[in-house]
């Protein structure tokens, strides 16, 4: 209950001093003129002028309201290194407990879990919301028991208290830890990239060591140990091995005494992407099909298309003087004797032997396909003839001996079972709607090894594929994918069919045959394996604490073989399936709550002194609680202050004004008959 | 070139001030059908109206192929470096 004066007044402020004054000054006047009842007249205003201004006399019951204190408890996982869980709940239930033995005081206490998608710890956010929740006339403090590590310091409110930080930190704490500096995303096959890398020892480190061992393994391979400068930022060139997701993981042994081993492990994962790729086509003859081919390989800005047709075949002779002709020169011998192995893949388009190619080029393009080119003929009916190429050094790596029959009469191609398997034509139907417009010749081969992914008439092959030393040679055995081009008879997938020809000649890691890979989305990787075979073998995955876990695949498609597995840590997963392997790193490289590992105020400091707070070591003890006024510096030396609101909520209010108009009339009236009387009775 | 991009660059009608139509008929027995020019200046008229023909079906079935011939030396170049 509190009283108090207002003024409620009847007329405006300057009507009523302008009032008083001109009443002043009749006053003034009067006693200047001795009359007498001067006086009663004077009180007689003041009356009048005391009740315009109304005055209030005003009660109000007021109820008084709790001070609210608020305790963020860190749970996230830098704050769960070492013994940091306990300490921390530890000194949350001694505080709690302190806090609650107050009197008229409100405990909240928030946890702040790791954030979603590696952003850390949100202590900044956590406290915010816990804010706004609450009336800022009665936060009278608010306490983080963390390790000091925050990921959203700019989201920092404005406190109305002091705000203390009781951090998990210790003297004696220290990390060693990898930082990777940069790590290219995508890189480009045989050239080098640098990838900047730094070991570095935090906090109190034992001072001797100058050097550490770092462990850098390709691929889930053997690692390599160099020893390298601690707290240098070091080079390391890297030469990608293969095409496709190529996996570095950098490891720096943990050390005795060290908070955790989460960041001595750096996962880099690089796509390896090929340079321009280069293409060599030789069209034996001009023909309506020849157009699709460079069409298609121009269409790919990734490709460099060295393109020649035999306009003129040099058995021509016909008198014409040779400063008619327009001709371009063939360089056959700087393309199959000196550059040929620049070149990712050679197409021979209806190619067939006219003396331009001596068998000891053709030899060399054999040679070529050994050691890991690749070769695709596209065979017109001159395969069929004396003239073929197959009559040369390259029978030997054809995977299809020519009957010499051409087989003149419409067909639809059709994938055969294996194809239905194979990365080059499984699911080709499902690129084109429709039926497949037919083709009207075939070359008739015998197969000679290598797989039929795609029959024609009579199921003879169309399409195969084969193997040679380390390359890969192919043999269509129809001129006729143009017509799919043309749309002819409504077209087919012409162009899918021989990009992926093309690319898996090219060896593109995803037309694999047999592949084993994996894709991850958070912590759930999807393993694949891709097998020509109808049974493949469980995929082994070892974690990275080193446990085997044996999965069964399942096909999903021809020749596609799945398994889901929910990877519990961070880290890299091993996977083995039959011959293959494969590795995969599950989660961010580096997870954010492992960069930073020492604990103290260091990110919270500006914050703290803003406020005038201030930072404790729990390890230290828990400090007093003590209460200090609002703007005064609560912390000092084992001491922590919180700044009581005396908060309150009004629940009701009384007003009695003090001049009642009765009063007012018999005051005024009384003072005037007064005043009245006395100058009567003198004269 | 208006058809550079449609057609591989290759034009879909040819228009010329010249008869090479008649020029290239013949009867089953290989006799030109019409005469051109006179004498021989005429039969030059004729071969080059043939070779004509010959560069006409050449440009139809390898499209815009000469015009990309001109990178080739520079590809050649590249390569192997």
């Amino acid at each position: 209950m509190t009283g108090s004066f207002v003024f409620d007044p009847l007329l405006p402020w300057w009507l009523i001093i302008a009032l008083a004054g001109m009443a002043m000054t009749a006053v003034a006047l009067a006693l200047h003129r001795g009359l007498s009842g001067w006086a009663f007249r004077a009180m007689a205003a003041l009356v009048v002028v005391a009740a315009l201004a109304g005055p209030v006399f005003q009660q109000e019951e007021r109820g008084r309201l709790s001070d609210i204190i608020l305790m963020i408890e860190d749970a996230t996982a830098s704050n769960r290194l070492g013994d940091r869980a306990d300490l921390t709940a530890e000194a949350a239930e001694a505080l709690a407990t302190r806090i609650e033995a107050r009197e008229n005081t409100v405990l909240r206490r928030i946890t702040v879990a790791d954030g979603v998608d590696n952003s850390g710890t949100q202590l900044m956010t956590a406290l915010s919301e816990a804010l706004a929740q609450e009336p800022r006339g009665r936060v009278a403090g608010a306490f983080i028991l963390s390790d000091g590590r925050l990921h959203d310091a700019e989201r920092a409110p404005d406190m109305p208290a002091p705000l203390h930080l009781l951090h998990t930190g210790r003297e004696s704490d220290w990390d060693r830890r990898i930082k990777i500096r940069n790590a290219p995303a995508f890189a480009i096959l045989d050239e080098e990239v640098v990838l900047t890398l730094e070991i570095e020892d935090m906090g109190n480190a034992p001072s001797d060591a100058r050097t550490a061992a770092l462990d850098v393994a390709v691929d889930g391979a053997e690692p390599r140990r160099f020893d390298v400068p601690i707290g240098r930022p070091i080079d390391l060139p890297i030469r990608l091995p293969h095409g496709g997701r190529n996996v570095l993981e950098f490891h720096t042994p943990v050390m005795e005494g060290e908070l955790t081993d989460r960041n001595n492990t750096a996962i880099v994962q690089i796509n390896g992407v090929r340079d321009r790729l280069s293409v060599l086509l030789v069209s034996g003859e001009p023909h309506a099909g020849g157009r699709t081919w460079r069409n298609l390989l121009k269409s790919d800005s990734s490709v460099d298309l060295v393109h020649f047709t035999i306009l003129r075949p040099p058995e021509k002779q016909d008198g014409v003087p040779v400063r008619e002709l327009s001709l371009i020169a063939f360089p056959t011998r700087e393309l199959f004797l000196e550059k040929i192995d620049e070149f990712d893949l050679i197409i021979f388009d209806r190619y067939k032997r006219r003396g331009i190619l001596p068998a000891l080029y053709l030899d060399n393009v054999r040679n070529y396909v050994e050691q890991g080119g690749a070769v695709l003929i596209a065979a017109g009916p001159d395969f069929a003839s004396a003239d073929s190429l197959f009559r040369s050094p390259i029978e030997h790596i054809v995977p299809g001996r020519p009957t010499a029959r051409v087989l003149e009469e419409p067909y639809r191609p059709r994938v055969t079972e294996l194809g239905q398997r194979h990365p080059v034509t499984a699911g080709l139907e499902a690129e084109f709607d429709g039926d497949w417009g037919q083709w009207l010749r075939q070359i008739e081969v015998q197969p000679e090894g290598g797989q039929v992914v795609m029959s024609g008439i009579d199921e003879k092959p169309l399409l195969m594929l084969d193997r040679v030393g380390e390359g890969r040679v192919s043999l269509l055995a129809s001129d006729h994918a143009w017509l799919w081009n043309r749309g002819f008879e409504g077209g087919g997938p012409q162009l899918e069919l021989l990009r992926r020809l093309a690319h898996w000649m090219m060896k593109e890691p995803e037309l694999e045959e047999e592949a084993l890979w994996a894709e991850a989305t958070d912590q759930t990787m999807r393993i694949i394996r891709r097998s020509l075979s109808e049974n493949v073998g469980d995929v082994t995955i070892t974690t990275p604490g080193g446990e085997d876990v044996v999965l069964p695949l399942q096909e999903v498609s021809p020749g596609r073989f799945e398994a889901l597995f929910d990877g519990p840590d961070i880290g890299l997963y091993r996977l083995a399936s039959d011959t293959h392997s494969a590795v995969i790193g599950l989660g961010p490289a580096s997870p954010v709550e492992f960069e930073e590992t020492m604990a103290g105020d260091m990110d919270l400091r500006p914050m703290l002194e803003a406020t005038g707070g201030g930072s404790f070591a729990l390890v230290d003890g828990l400090p007093r609680l003590r209460e200090v006024r609002e703007g005064r510096p609560a912390a000092g030396r084992g001491w922590m202050g919180i700044t009581p609101r005396d908060a309150f909520e009004t629940l009701s209010v009384r007003q009695t004004a003090l001049l009642p108009p009765w009063l007012v009339l018999l005051l005024i009236s009384g003072l005037i008959i007064g005043g009245w009387l006395r100058e009567g009775r003198r004269t | 070139m208006p058809f550079r991009n449609l057609n591989d660059g290759v034009t879909p009608v040819v228009i010329g001030g010249n008869d090479w139509a008649a020029a290239w008929a013949m009867d089953e027995r290989g006799n030109p059908l019409y005469p051109v020019g006179r004498g021989y200046s005429g039969e030059r008229q004729r071969e080059l109206a043939y070779r004509f023909g010959v560069n006409l079906v050449m440009h139809v079935l390898t499209g815009n192929y000469k015009s990309d011939q001109v990178h080739v030396p520079a590809l050649l170049n590249r390569l192997g470096q």
